[in-house]
């Protein structure tokens, strides 16, 4: 009896760690965005930072919260607040920067990772934070489960 | 596009195919799979050697930090994709290496355009 329920326990807790199975995929798409977002914006503040020093500087700061989604999705558990917060500073940070590089583009001489909702990136700025979203919550304890166990 | 550009690409894309039939079939990546990762990774380093040879022979590459960031990420990729085939065992290994090989083709794809020697 208990090997099965541990079997299942095993099943039931893979299913809800944000960073197995499906959730993987999203943890390496995160690493690869945080790693070209900060590779771009440390180059382009060292070598010509005086030119759009704003945009550069939002390019370091979008990989560095990328960096800390990766993690937070990576580990879960007690890094899941981490996780929804990284996510959620994510998608308000494309679409706040994504609406103010169409209309003062003359605050963004350079690109971002962010600038037109993440057109340079496929859109997967924009996009990735959704998923991430879905994800958190389709992962999510249910708190009745909670009590139970 | 070079070459070894053209070889990383077809070797590249070769994998992304293979890899996505494994995902469709609902299989994990294999170890033949990691060999081929191998055989990418093996390109993209002969690629940065012959980066770094040209740069030191007095070829000028306009904007050198950010061709060595491109090159040095792209290496990077296929480790993390066969790290991932150890410990994700399920089908989405096979998704994490097509994700990984697509990103390989199109970063070929913007060093051939932004470094066409390279």
């Amino acid at each position: 009896m208990s090997a099965l329920s541990d079997v299942q326990g095993q099943l039931s807790d893979n299913r809800r760690h944000s960073g197995r199975g499906l959730g993987r995929v999203l943890v390496v798409i995160y690493g690869i965005l945080a790693l070209a977002a900060t590779a771009r914006g440390v180059v382009q503040l060292v070598t010509h930072g005086d030119q759009a020093p704003l945009a550069y500087g939002l390019s370091v700061a979008a990989g560095a919260i990328y960096i800390v989604a990766t993690v937070a999705l990576a580990l879960d558990g007690r890094w899941r607040p981490i996780a929804w917060t990284s996510v959620t500073i994510e998608l308000v940070g494309v679409l706040v920067v994504g609406v103010a590089s169409l209309n003062t583009p003359d605050m963004f001489p350079d690109s971002t990772v962010w600038s037109g909702f993440g057109k340079g990136y496929g859109w997967v700025p924009l996009v990735l934070p959704m998923v991430g979203m879905w994800w958190l919550w389709r992962t999510r304890t249910k708190s009745s489960e909670t009590i139970e166990a | 596009m070079t070459v070894i550009s053209w070889l990383t690409v077809a070797a590249s894309l070769g994998l992304m195919g293979w890899s996505g039939i494994f995902a469709i079939k609902n299989r994990a990546v294999i170890l033949k799979q990691l060999w081929a990762a191998g055989v990418v990774e093996g390109l993209l380093a002969i690629q940065l050697l012959v980066g770094i040879v040209l740069v030191n022979t007095g070829t000028d590459i306009e904007s050198m930090a950010t061709w060595a960031g491109y090159a040095t990420v792209a290496l990077i990729l296929p480790i993390g994709a066969a790290a991932m085939a150890f410990v994700e065992r399920t089908r989405f290994s096979s998704v994490i290496m097509v994700i990984v090989m697509a990103v390989i083709i199109v970063m070929q794809w913007r060093m051939a355009q932004e470094w066409g020697l390279l």
